[in-house]
C-alpha cells in the first residue's frame, strides 16, 4: 500500500524537474518522498516519525543539540538549525507524509531526551514511554556529501549533477537514544532525481 | 587523556584483545585510533559517546572513565570496554542507530558480546 501510494506521489511531484539544488517546493517534494520511502526501509519494523520542518541546509549541522567545548572546533553547536520562511516547504512535506501515513513529530522537542550517569547506571531524562525514531530532513544544497572539517571538502559543494540532503535520525525511547547524521546523495542530472547512496557522518549516544 | 585514563583505555583494550575474534579487531582499531580520542563531561551534555566517521576523532564522556573503567566485576548496563567496542562497531561497520540493539544507546551486537 505504502509503495503504491509513493508511485502515486511521486508521479505527481516528479512533474517538475529537479535541476538545481534550491528549495523550489517540487523538488523539495520529489526528494522528500524519495528520502522517507528510504527512511522506511532503513528502519523497518521500528516506528518512524518525520518532523515535516525542514532544516538549514548547513553541512555544519549534524545534531540539534549542544555539543560540548571539546569538540566545538569539529562539531560546533549550530544555534539556529531551522530554515525560516519555509511554511510551504512544511506544509507540503506534511502533506506529503500524511499521505505515505507516516507520523510527524517535533525533533525539536525529541531531542530533549538525554542520558545521564547515576552511580554506576545511566538514568534517561525528558525520554518518551514509547519507542520511535524520529527523523529530519534539510532541504536540498548541491554538490555531493561534506561534514566541514571531517568529511570530504569544499570541492565538494561543487560537484556538479549532484544534491544532498542531510538527515538526523534519533532512535528514542524509555532508556535513553541515540542518534546519527547522514548525508543523502541524490543525481539530479537527469529529468527525475536518482537516490545514490547515503554516507554515515556521526553517531552518538 | 589524562595519564590514568590512557592507563584505563590499555586495561580495557588488553581486555577486548584476550577475549579474541572481532573484539580484538576491535581493539585493534580503537588502539589505531588512540590518539583522536577526546573525553567531555557527559552530564552537561547528555550523551555517552560518539564516533565519527573519517577516523581522526571519536568522544568517549570522562564519567564512563571515572566510574565504568572497572566495572569488570560489577552489574553494570556498560563500561568503558563495551563503549570502545560499541564505538569501534560503528566505525568498523559505517552504520548508525539502526546498529543497535535497542533505542538505549548502550550496546550493539558485538558491545554485548565484548562486554566484560
Amino acid at each position: 500500500m505504502r509503495i503504491a501510494l509513493l508511485v502515486a506521489t511521486l508521479a505527481l511531484v516528479s512533474c517538475k524537474s529537479v535541476g538545481t539544488a534550491a528549495q523550489d517546493p517540487d523538488a523539495d517534494s520529489a526528494l522528500f518522498s524519495i528520502l522517507v520511502n528510504q527512511l522506511l526501509e532503513r528502519y523497518a519494523g521500528e516506528e518512524v516519525r518525520v518532523d515535516p520542518r525542514p532544516l538549514k541546509p548547513d553541512p555544519k549541522l549534524v545534531t540539534l543539540r549542544e555539543t560540548p567545548d571539546e569538540i566545538q572546533d569539529r562539531m560546533p553547536t549550530v544555534t539556529e538549525p531551522w530554515l525560516a520562511g519555509a511554511n510551504e516547504l512544511a506544509t507540503r512535506r506534511a502533506s506529503l507524509l500524511s499521505t505515505l501515513d507516516v507520523s510527524t513529530t517535533n525533533a525539536s522537542d525529541d531531542a530533549q531526551c538525554h542520558i545521564i550517569l547515576q552511580g554506576m547506571e545511566f538514568e534517561a531524562v525528558d525520554c518518551p514511554a514509547e519507542r520511535y525514531v524520529s527523523v529530519v530532513f534539510s532541504t536540498a544544497r548541491d554538490g555531493s556529501e561534506y561534514w566541514p572539517t571531517n568529511v570530504g571538502d569544499a570541492s565538494a559543494l561543487k560537484v556538479s549533477g549532484r544534491a544532498t540532503v542531510r538527515s538526523i535520525e534519533t532512535m528514542l525511547g524509555p532508556d535513553g537514544f541515540t542518534s546519527s547524521a547522514y548525508d543523502w546523495v541524490f543525481d539530479i542530472s537527469g529529468s527525475e532525481p536518482i537516490f545514490i547512496d547515503s554516507v554515515l557522518l556521526i553517531t552518538f549516544n | 587523556m589524562s595519564s590514568w585514563e590512557e592507563t584505563s583505555f590499555n586495561n580495557a583494550i588488553s581486555n577486548l584483545h584476550a577475549k579474541g575474534g572481532v573484539c580484538s579487531e576491535l581493539a585493534s582499531l580503537a588502539d589505531e585510533l588512540k590518539s583522536g580520542l577526546r573525553t567531555f563531561p557527559m552530564n552537561s551534555y547528555g550523551f555517552s559517546a560518539a564516533a565519527r566517521q573519517g577516523h581522526d576523532w571519536w568522544l568517549i564522556a570522562k564519567e564512563i572513565f571515572t566510574y565504568l573503567s572497572y566495572a569488570e566485576t560489577a552489574n553494570t548496563q556498560v563500561s568503558l570496554q563495551s563503549t570502545i567496542a560499541h564505538e569501534m562497531d560503528h566505525v568498523r561497520t559505517g552504520l548508525g542507530a539502526e546498529l543497535h540493539l535497542s533505542s538505549t544507546g548502550h550496546h550493539t551486537y558485538y558491545s554485548l558480546q565484548c562486554s566484560p
